[in-house]
């Protein structure tokens, strides 16, 4: 069985080997092609990966941490860089996660992008994706994951941007990785100061060491929050969030990539691997724990005022994160890698299925011929689909009650876990529960009020009345993953437990009627006051939105986004552009410049002098031969005296 | 006693006619005196033991090589050379190092002990030619064959450098 | 009794005049015959030491430096011819056209 683990870099491999087929392929490559090699790349790794899942399943629960050395990275005494992989249930059910996710999308892609010109760079990125995310997964040391880390934040720019032809989306892949550096500075930053305390990057000895106490808190608490500010900016949360709405920019297999499995679980993903470093910083435990709750009530509310049916989805996630960044901060891993996984269901369907009207109405649009701009994204030209599109919304219709905590869907399940997790704490955990409650609701009504914008009613636009279901190829995939989003919550249900089992044994999953009944509440009022302000026959002909009125100028600010990004802009952008200009306009031409001149001037006088030594004068030079030999002469004199 | 008063002559001598060589104004009396420098340092090679050295010194030196000096100088007519300089101090600071050269390296010689020979266990004068053929041809074959080399270079060397381009088209 | 100091002596007041005769010269010829005495004095401390070391070295170094100092003033010569076709002088300080 070990030779087994021996290969499991294979599920690293594969993907790589799918990029490097595509990167070397010629041109004429057909595109279907492209997009099957693409997909069996992930669907082997994914393959690869039940292959190692079920070896260390095999295994007594003690048993299971393997570490795979791979090779010296580098030695430079005293760091021995390695790159290894650790093989541990936390590891593999992430690669699992990842990687079927990853594959569906894929396989949604060959439909989604055909037609594409620059189809054979998609999937090239797209596998590069899914390897970098999971180098990052299976490292056995943080500085292989942070390799991964940037690989993921590398692609993510490239994926965002990937229609750059509309200067917009090159923005939006700027903004993404500007954000993410920002976030990655205080990350790195951590590594450094990680490596300094520890004298090393790998997870087994730095675990250890903790454990024995053997360090300072105070060292420990800095590097926690360092990390954390990495985390901030990959998994989009306060104050470091602004990039992933933007990142809707790409195309929308590439959304779901990043918000289900490849990119924003990084974050959760790391405070989970660095577990036993954050436990023993209570501090920054609360501070991740407030972070989160409030970033999920935060992104949930500027849900309600969005238009553009992928940013309501962004925010969603980020609200998403939230739950598990809170839950993950208060020590609670296995709730945050279940509802990580759970999310990643059901998220991938909403964007998938968010994809599928897309280009439905994209297609509709384009067929009679229509040159008058249009955008796809807007839920206010939809309405009705439900007729139109059957498949896509109910399956659309599964994942939003799963997001919205229905029982007994796979969100309900996570997110009741994730509130049990933060009851009984007290102090700041009391306070990010009430957080979450809040956000509970409003995440039950703003999917609510985006399906009854989509689906129902009548169309309100030329494009939505004509739109066709989508092809098998995407609307598969939805099946799939509607499918995961019913039953994904099950295998850590009470009773059965079986992902607390595997994560953490000694923890199983706690049910209390009372909470779930509570949770299934509040989710019922959203869902119910959002219909009574959004149903058909409130809603009148012409009106914009219903819930305008009635919210008046906060709505407004909602659908601005509350204003951060304009908040950003005049607090750190307006003045560091003010100061680039400035130093362009002064440190530049006087400063950089006048020093560099000041020295080729100092060279040219000071060559001026000594050239007048290089006479032309043969007698001269012989002068100072002799006068050399004379001084050296009387040297020699000297030390032999 | 008498090898000294010889000594002191020939140095005297070698002494006198280098000066002369440095200061007199015409080249051509110039090239005579270091002719007659050569020839005493020749005879001091005699004294030392080392008379293939002698020979050569007077054969080459004294005879080839100052014949072509002569030769030159009387072509470009070069005897005097006129004109100001413009290095004022050049002719004060090669004479002050020029002492100091000498001063010190009197200073050494007659400071060190090894410097004074072994009075009366001087080994027996080897410079006869057939030695130095022999050792010429056995331990030091390769440098001689390689000054052949230089000299076979050095008449190339001369050929192409005194050649008048200008009438190399006619 | 004549000692390798009194040889030693004599070859650096050679050495001497002829480094300062070098340096004060203006007429290339001249100068090159000041080399020549150099190479000279120090071909008379060579045999010098060769007499009384006992060592045969110091006579073959001589014969060599004979043979590279008759090249030398071979092509120094000619040198001196092809300059002083297109300078028509052999004034050494009117050969400064190197100046920096």
């Amino acid at each position: 069985m070990g030779a087994l683990f021996e290969w499991s870099w294979l599920i690293i491999a594969f993907p790589l080997l799918g990029f490097l087929i595509n990167l070397i392929s010629t041109g004429q490559t057909r595109e279907r092609t492209v997009g099957v090699v693409a997909s069996m790349a992930a669907a082997a790794s994914f393959g690869m990966s039940v292959l190692v899942f079920a070896a260390l399943l095999a295994r007594p629960p003690e048993a299971r941490l393997v570490e795979v050395s791979l090779y010296r990275w580098a030695i430079v005494p005293p760091l021995t860089a390695e790159v290894g992989l650790r093989i541990d249930p936390l590891s593999t059910a992430m690669a699992l996660i990842v990687t079927l996710v990853g594959t569906l999308i894929h396989v949604y892609s060959i439909g989604y992008m055909a037609g594409d010109p620059h189809i054979r760079r998609f999937f090239m990125f797209l596998n590069l994706f899914l390897a970098s995310m999971l180098l990052l997964v299976l490292a056995d040391n943080f500085l292989v994951l942070f390799v991964g880390w940037e690989l993921v934040g590398l692609c993510s720019y490239l994926l965002i941007g990937f229609w750059f032809e509309v200067p917009y989306n090159a923005w939006a892949g700027r903004k993404a990785f500007i954000v993410n550096r920002i976030g990655d500075f205080g990350f790195t930053l951590g590594l450094l100061l990680l490596f300094w305390t520890f004298g090393t990057f790998r997870y087994g000895p730095i675990f250890e060491a903790v454990e024995h106490r053997a360090v300072e808190a105070g060292v420990v608490t800095l590097i926690t929050l360092l990390l954390f500010a990495g985390v901030t900016g990959k998994s989009a949360q306060i104050p470091l969030y602004v990039w992933l709405p933007d990142a809707m920019a790409g195309p929308t297999p590439v959304s779901a990539l990043i918000h289900a499995a490849t990119m924003v679980t990084a974050g959760v993903y790391l405070i989970a691997r660095a577990h036993p470093l954050f436990a023993m910083a209570p501090f920054v435990q609360g501070v991740v724990t407030l972070i989160g709750a409030v970033t999920a009530l935060w992104a949930a509310l500027i849900a309600v005022g969005q238009f553009d049916i992928k940013r309501v989805l962004a925010f969603s996630t980020i609200s998403q994160l939230g739950y598990m960044v809170a839950a993950a901060g208060a020590g609670a891993v296995g709730a945050a890698i279940f509802h990580l996984g759970t999310h990643a269901f059901f998220k991938a369907l909403l964007f998938l299925g968010a994809g599928s009207v897309i280009h439905a109405l994209e297609h509709a649009h384009r067929h009679p011929g229509d040159p008058s701009p249009f955008d796809p994204n807007d839920m206010r030209r939809m309405g009705g689909l439900a007729q139109r599109m059957p498949l896509t919304f109910w399956t659309y219709g599964i994942g939003a009650a799963a997001l919205a905590g229905l029982p007994p869907l796979a969100g309900f399940w996570s997110k009741d876990e994730i509130l049990i997790s933060l009851r009984g704490i007290g102090g700041w955990a009391t306070l990010a529960y009430g957080l979450l409650l809040g956000a509970a609701f409003l995440t039950a009504f703003y999917m609510t009020r985006q399906v009854g914008m989509v689906f129902a009613g009548s169309p309100r636009s030329h494009a939505a009345a004509h739109a066709h279901e989508s092809p098998a190829v995407m609307t598969v995939p939805l099946g799939i993953f509607a499918f995961f989003s019913v039953v994904a919550g099950w295998i850590n249900a009470p009773g059965l437990g079986a992902l607390s089992a595997w994560l953490e044994p000694e923890h199983p999953p706690v049910f209390h009627p009372e909470q779930a009944l509570l949770a299934t509440l509040i989710a019922l009022a959203g869902i119910g006051a959002a219909w009574a302000i959004y149903r058909p026959q409130a809603w009148p002909e012409g009106v914009e939105d219903p819930l305008r009125p009635v919210l008046r100028g906060f709505f407004t600010a909602l659908t601005r986004k509350l204003y951060v990004d304009e908040l950003y802009d005049f607090l750190f952008v307006r003045p560091f552009e003010k100061v680039a200009r400035g130093v362009a306009e002064v440190v530049e031409p006087y400063g950089i410049d006048g020093a560099v001149n000041g020295l080729a001037r100092l060279v040219q006088s000071a060559a001026g002098r000594v050239r007048r030594w290089s006479s032309g004068y043969v007698r001269q030079y012989g002068l100072s031969v002799l006068i050399g030999a004379v001084l050296l002469m009387f040297y020699i004199l000297w030390m032999l005296r | 006693m008498g090898e000294l008063i010889v000594f002191y002559l020939l140095a005297g001598i070698a002494i006198a006619t280098a000066l002369a060589m440095v200061i007199t104004r015409n080249a051509v009396h110039s090239a005579l005196f270091l002719v007659l420098n050569l020839v005493v340092v020749a005879v001091f090679y005699l004294l030392l033991g080392a008379p293939f050295v002698a020979m050569v010194q007077i054969a080459v030196y004294a005879g080839a090589v100052m014949v072509l000096f002569l030769f030159v100088i009387m072509m470009l007519g070069a005897e005097r050379v006129g004109g100001a300089t413009g290095l004022r101090w050049q002719a004060p600071l090669a004479g002050a190092m020029g002492a100091a050269l000498i001063g010190g390296a009197l200073f050494a010689f007659l400071q060190t002990p090894a410097g004074l020979a072994p009075a009366g266990s001087l080994p027996a004068p080897l410079g006869d030619p057939a030695t130095i053929g022999e050792r010429l041809l056995t331990t030091y074959v390769l440098p001689f064959e390689i000054t052949s080399i230089l000299l076979l270079i050095a008449m190339v060397g001369v050929v192409v450098l005194a050649r008048d381009s200008r009438s190399e088209g006619k | 009794m004549v000692t390798l100091t009194h040889y030693l002596a004599l070859s650096a007041i050679l050495f001497g005049i002829g480094a300062v005769g070098f340096l004060v010269r203006r007429n290339a010829l001249i100068v090159f015959m000041c080399v020549e005495l150099m190479l000279n004095a120090a071909g008379l401390a060579f045999v010098a030491a060769s007499r009384y070391r006992g060592l045969l070295e110091g006579q073959l170094t001589v014969f060599f430096v004979l043979t590279v100092a008759a090249a030398e003033v071979a092509v120094g010569l000619a040198l001196m011819v092809a300059i002083f076709r297109t300078k028509k002088t052999t004034n050494v300080d009117e050969l400064s056209s190197l100046r920096g």
